[in-house]
């Protein structure tokens, strides 16, 4: 009976080894939190059946396969041909771990009818095998996770000791059990579930505050966001207020050109004329191109370049409702503007341009930025630095977007497209209006 | 060629009047100081091309543009406007945008473009002896099937004996690129590039090789850039 409650806790890390894999690569779809919970209850309790049953390993296999590819395809975010080749994958890793711990125990002279034997050598002999498919599950999730709140090879390194040293244990308990007895004791049967416990939790906690950094950055940016739309906001406030000023003014003004004219002073009036001009074409820079957050994205790099001696051309054909994530469009157009202007800044050239094209079409955003510059663009110091490149990147991964960059004629460019399609679950966020 | 120009400048009108005639000599053209008289002209004879203003007194440019676009034969609008490079709007309403005072290199690049768009190149497809001449802008996609080949369009499929090559040649300069061997899609028509497919405006999905993925991307921004 104590070997049953030890394949029912394999089981339930076989669950966790599936969640952790699809979930890297795939994401769940939009299904209720209760579908997920029963739809792992049900592989758990037929995982748990399959144990039970004297079938052939091969045939365990086959059947464990579809009831993945039924479990991916129904609550991860992926096609039927993905959900099939990738549970063939995940079967595949589960059974080379297998062999491969088989192998190891044939090493250590335990032969394959002790392993497949109920008692204490098949126990930690499961819970080796289960370790070891753990890490080697860890490491293919890291390599092609899709999302970036999965845990990358870099977050996943300092858990391997943690899994070395189960295997650790799960020897040395070996050592100490298997001569003394053939079925299973108590405090050893604790000591196996224990050590998977602390396996399993120490990732989920660990992806847990991965989860957490991920979702303080993307606050950080919304942040960011913010800022642009109030400091828009405040210069268009203050225009608002100079062309009340200069309204105010107006009349002031024509009636003291007319009394210079009339006095033939026509040196003074002239200037006079030139110092309203110049008050009148200084308003009117706000930028308006009929979409609130790319106006207040757009403002702010804008104003910055202008202010450095900048020059920005655009040439703009968006809707009013852009498709995207505000903050993924101020992540993707603030930090390539920022390094276009500080690109103009190093190369210090006189009458530095900037061209922006950024046109909506057939449900896809092109966005292109470029620069004159002299050598491979660097990097920066400033406010929001370290949301860089590599979260532009992302940005456009989570669009299934394109991305290239280079120099081209002594200007660097950047050239990002975007499938913007309303109906696309990465777009739920805030929409830019 | 009907063109209107809209301005409630009649200076304006008159020096962009001049362009156009510099442009093009013989077209017939229009003027109109107020977008009112503008709209009740049209609605009588459509334009094909109108120049507009964006600040014009009762009517401005903006909504103008949206009652021209709502009729049964709308024109390309081209707005003409002094109110800051940095104010673009008008999307799906605009063709393009021209910054006062109007530069003619600008407007001639402009006026070619719209002339590009309202008289678009053929295509002469033969199936089962019979020709049929269709504007490459209706083409979706044309796929190789056996010694034929299958030519897409929004509503018919064609079948011709044709190889992709002589397609591609009868073509040549339109927008059209390689997603997969075998294929060749209008750029025009793409709405999404995805892994391993593109899919259109009408829904059909393409395939698109792993070879042919960046020259795609590439082509998709060449084809942008040479919209603007």
């Amino acid at each position: 009976m104590t070997f049953y409650h030890l394949e029912m806790a394999t089981a339930l890390f076989e669950c966790l080894l599936v969640h952790v894999l699809f979930n890297g690569w795939y994401g769940l779809r939009n299904t209720k939190k209760s579908a997920v919970v029963l739809s792992y209850t049900l592989f758990f309790v037929l995982l748990c059946f399959l144990s039970l049953l004297l079938i052939q390993p091969f045939a365990r296999s086959i059947i464990i396969f579809f009831l993945v590819a039924g479990l991916v395809r129904f609550l991860y975010d992926t096609t039927t041909f993905s959900a099939l080749y990738s549970s063939l994958l995940c079967v595949a890793l589960a059974v080379g771990a297998e062999y491969f711990c088989l192998a190891l125990m044939n090493l250590l002279n335990y032969d394959t009818t002790t392993l497949m034997v109920e008692g204490t050598v098949r126990a930690i002999y499961l819970v080796i095998a289960k370790t070891v498919n753990f890490a080697i599950i860890l490491v293919v999730a890291a390599m092609f996770r899709k999302k970036r709140a999965t845990l990358s090879i870099k977050q996943v390194l300092p858990l391997f000791p943690c899994l070395f040293v189960t295997i650790y244990v799960c020897a040395l308990l070996q050592e100490i059990y298997s001569p003394l007895e053939d079925s299973l004791s108590l405090p050893l049967v604790i000591a196996i579930l224990g050590l998977l416990y602390i396996n399993g939790i120490i990732v989920l906690h660990t992806q847990s505050i991965k989860r957490s950094a991920v979702a303080i950055q993307q606050q950080a940016l919304a942040n960011q966001q913010y800022e642009l739309q109030v400091q828009y906001y405040n210069h268009i406030l203050q225009d608002h207020e100079e062309t009340r000023i200069i309204r105010h003014d107006i009349k002031k003004y024509m009636s003291g050109i007319e009394t210079l004219i009339e006095a033939g002073a026509s040196a003074e009036a002239k200037r006079e004329y030139e110092a309203i001009k110049q008050g009148v074409d200084q308003l009117g820079e706000i930028v308006d191109i009929g979409n609130t957050v790319l106006n207040a994205i757009l403002h702010n790099n804008i104003q910055r370049a202008k202010a450095e001696g900048i020059s920005v051309r655009l040439d703009i054909n968006v809707p009013s409702e852009v498709p995207a994530s505000a903050v993924d469009l101020s992540v993707i157009i603030g930090n390539t503007f920022d390094n276009a202007i500080d690109e103009c800044i190093a190369c210090n050239s006189v009458g530095a341009a900037i061209n922006v094209m950024l046109v909506f079409q057939n449900d896809m955003l092109f966005y292109e930025i470029s620069n004159p510059c002299i050598s491979h663009p660097h990097k920066k110091a400033g406010k929001y630095h370290g949301y860089g490149l590599r979260n532009i990147r992302a940005c456009v991964e989570k669009y299934n977007g394109s991305m290239e960059s280079g120099i081209e004629a002594e200007k660097y460019k950047v050239s990002i497209r975007l499938n913007c399609q309303s109906n696309t679950a990465v777009h739920t966020e805030a929409v830019s209006k | 060629m009907r063109i209107a120009i809209c301005d409630d400048e009649n200076k304006e009108l008159l020096h962009l009047k001049s362009h156009v005639i510099q442009f093009e000599p013989g077209l017939a053209i229009s003027l109109f100081l107020s977008a009112g008289d503008l709209i009740s002209e049209a609605q009588k004879n459509p334009f094909d091309i109108v120049l507009l203003d964006i600040e014009m007194d009762k009517l401005n440019g903006f909504d103008a543009a949206k009652r021209l676009k709502q009729m049964d034969n709308p024109p390309l609008i081209i707005f003409v406007t002094n109110s800051g490079e940095y104010t673009i709007r008008g999307y799906e309403v605009a063709f393009r945008y021209l910054a006062k005072p109007v530069e003619f290199s600008i407007l001639t690049k402009y006026l070619s473009a719209a002339f590009a768009e309202i008289a678009p190149e053929k295509f002469t497809v033969k199936e089962n002896g019979l020709s049929c001449v269709l504007p490459i802008s209706e083409i979706y996609y044309f796929e190789k099937f056996k010694h034929y080949l299958i030519l897409y369009t929004k509503t018919v499929d064609y079948q011709c004996r044709m190889t992709l090559a002589e397609a591609e040649e009868s073509i040549s300069g339109n927008s059209f690129a390689t997603p997969h061997k075998g294929y060749l899609v209008n750029l025009a028509h793409i709405s999404s590039v995805g892994e391993a497919c593109l899919t259109l405006t009408n829904g059909r999905t393409v395939p698109l090789s792993r070879r042919h993925k960046l020259e795609i991307e590439r082509a998709l921004f060449n084809y942008v850039r040479k919209q603007r």
